[in-house]
């Protein structure tokens, strides 16, 4: 693992009008990592994912991905940076009037010169590799939640990104197919060195893939850890930290006095 | 049967009042509580309430009750409450199993309390103001929009090969063919309506062939483009904002966008185009089966012949009238297509977003038709063309 940053986060504020969400946040992804966003639901896990990809204006601080600054970046450049990042939302968000196989052609049919065939080629490669294979022809109506999450995964690889984000991969998966959906970010970081940014809360997902996370806490807004997993369950001097990766109920005890 | 039951709960439990030396009320509740009869229990209570003195203490013992839904961890709530506001004088004794089973899993003391609800400005001033910047807000980001379609298009214009003609002609099909039976229609009966109540006033003065030139000005001037573009604001603006709401919603959009793909080239322009070159063409469509509405009048009605009514309309209307028509359907058009798929692009709000974006496209869509109407009408009288 290299030691510059890839993508660096300064002092990052984002608030919804009168509500703070995220609070003078600051944090480094390095190449070549798979690192992981976590905390509980509603803390701004995604908000901060789509900051991080120049989605939404924040009201203060810097997302600098390759030493571009992409809040202030023009359309242009952001385009630049966006060239080497792929991202699967939550839903999936294939095109629903566009069939599985269009999806995943669209990146490739607007952004490259490859000839169909080729295309077609890339097409199969990637439904193989997310095990929609000979699935190309349904619509988004026609596929399962599951189905459609893994096909906006076939979309984000299309073009072989050098950074991968994830919102939430394996939410709304059976067992079976998240264990493969954590083998496939695994092995692409390992063959392709793809830089992946994660949101999750599931905590196998967490302990198998993860190479360094941060905890985002829903009442201060700020990142409360920052560290391996392992050593994060272990070692935080922090309760909430500790109950989080080790699933415990923090109330229990007070709910027994 | 149910209806009885809600009416009249069977009285389960018994209700039984004793005082004791020190002039404190003992109340014990025996027997089956549950969500149907609480009502009545709660009832008793307040009427107790009501009666006994403000000194007086009241106990409440649920030792004997047994239930099996949260109706006394409910009842025992609002008791809570009206405890912590000091508005009753109530010492819960003792609790049923099951009830206090239900109250392990809350905090007590932070459910009693009620929530601060959101803070909103009450001042007409304050509210005056904010919406004044709210409003300065949309306006900046629609003239944004209108600026940043203005700059694609014209470049669009320039380089007609990057136009996705497979999609503009989708959409054509869409907006325009699928249009014809109901413009037809709308445009034949309106023809007919106008012509109808005119050839009354007209026939008095013996005047009744002037009804080709009535209809002929009217319909290719102003009701034929104005008929279309109404259609097309309630058909097709509508269909843009609610498709491009939800693939909003869904997160489509910013997909799009990270996969460095314009929504103003892929989405907004197609729509634009299409509109633009199908609104003209309905208009000239409104514009024939107006006329054709006012024909029926004039040879049923009126007994002028179509020969004589045809050539009467050939006198009274110049190729200008149908063109300037034209013209107005293409702006038209662009308003159209332009709310529609802005007020798709900016739709927040799940569902009832959507519903609000689809609303709002209509009714500015109609708005807009009607304003750069009032506008055409002035520029041509002023450019003496009108």
């Amino acid at each position: 693992m290299t030691k510059n940053p890839l993508i660096s986060i300064k002092n990052l504020t984002v608030r919804f009008g009168d509500n703070l969400v995220l609070d003078d946040i600051s944090f480094d992804v390095y190449e070549g990592e798979i690192f992981v966003i976590l905390g509980e639901s509603g803390c701004g896990k995604t908000t901060l994912l789509r900051h991080m990809l120049g989605l939404l204006p924040p009201e203060n601080g810097e997302v600098l991905i390759d030493g571009v600054n992409i809040v202030k970046a023009d359309e242009k450049t952001r385009g630049k940076i966006l060239k080497n990042v792929g991202v699967l939302f939550q839903s999936g968000a294939l095109l629903k009037s566009l069939t599985l196989g269009e999806n995943i052609a669209l990146p490739l049919r607007e952004t490259t010169k490859l000839p169909k065939s080729l295309i077609d080629d890339v097409i199969r490669l990637k439904l193989g590799m997310v095990n929609l294979d000979k699935r190309e022809h349904l619509m988004p109506s026609e596929m399962s939640g599951g189905m459609q999450k893994r096909g906006g995964l076939a979309r984000a690889i299309a073009l072989d990104p050098k950074m991968l984000f994830f919102d939430e991969p394996s939410a709304g998966l059976d067992p079976i197919t998240s264990v493969e959906l954590d083998d496939l970010i695994i092995g692409l970081n390992k063959n392709l060195n793809t830089t992946m940014i994660v949101v999750t809360h599931e905590l196998q997902s967490i302990f198998k893939i993860a190479h360094r996370t941060i905890m985002l806490d829903r009442d201060s807004h700020k990142i409360v850890a920052e560290g391996k997993p392992l050593e994060m369950r272990d070692n935080s001097d922090n309760p909430r930290v500790r109950a989080f990766f080790r699933r415990e109920n923090l109330e229990e005890n007070q709910v027994l006095k | 049967m149910g209806h009885k039951d809600k009416k009249k709960p069977s009285k389960s439990y018994g209700f039984e009042i004793s005082e004791q030396s020190n002039g404190t009320v003992l109340l014990s509740i025996s027997g089956e509580v549950n969500l149907l009869n609480l009502n009545d229990l709660y009832v008793e209570i307040i009427k107790l309430l009501k009666e006994s003195s403000s000194d007086q203490l009241i106990k409440l013992d649920f030792s004997k009750t047994h239930t099996n839904d949260s109706s006394i961890a409910a009842l025992v709530i609002n008791l809570k409450r009206k405890i912590n506001e000091k508005a009753a004088n109530i010492e819960i004794v003792t609790l049923d199993n099951t009830s206090v089973k239900l109250l392990e899993f809350v905090d007590l003391n932070e459910i009693t309390e009620m929530p601060t609800p959101p803070h909103y400005y009450t001042n007409p001033l304050q509210l005056f103001g904010e919406h004044v910047i709210e409003e300065f807000q949309e306006f900046k980001d629609t003239v944004s929009f209108v600026g940043r379609v203005t700059l694609e298009m014209s470049w669009k214009l320039r380089h007609p090969h990057r136009i996705r003609w497979g999609e503009v002609v989708h959409l054509i099909q869409q907006t325009g063919a699928e249009a014809l039976p109901i413009v037809a229609l709308m445009s034949t009966l309106i023809g007919l309506v106008t012509a109808f109540s005119s050839a009354i006033q007209l026939r008095q003065f013996g005047a009744g062939i002037y009804i080709a030139n009535l209809v002929g000005i009217g319909m290719t001037r102003e009701m034929g483009p104005l008929i279309a573009a109404i259609l097309m604001a309630g058909r097709t603006g509508s269909a843009f904002a609610a498709e491009l709401g939800t693939m909003n919603i869904s997160d489509e959009v910013d997909a799009l966008r990270v996969m460095r793909i314009d929504p103003l080239d892929y989405l907004v322009m197609p729509r634009l185009f299409a509109v633009m070159l199908t609104l003209p063409l309905l208009t000239l469509f409104a514009d024939a089966f107006g006329i054709i509405g006012g024909m029926i009048v004039a040879i049923v009605g009126l007994d002028i012949s179509p020969g004589a009514f045809f050539s009467q309309l050939q006198k009274s209307i110049v190729l200008w009238d149908v063109f300037s028509g034209v013209m107005k359907a293409f702006i038209f058009g662009l308003l159209i297509a332009g709310v529609g798929c802005y007020r798709g692009l900016v739709t927040r709000g799940g569902a009832m977003g959507v519903g609000k974006s689809t609303t709002t496209s209509v009714v500015s869509g109609i708005f807009l038709i009607v304003l750069a109407d009032s506008v055409f009408v002035v520029l041509f009288h002023y450019l003496g063309i009108g």
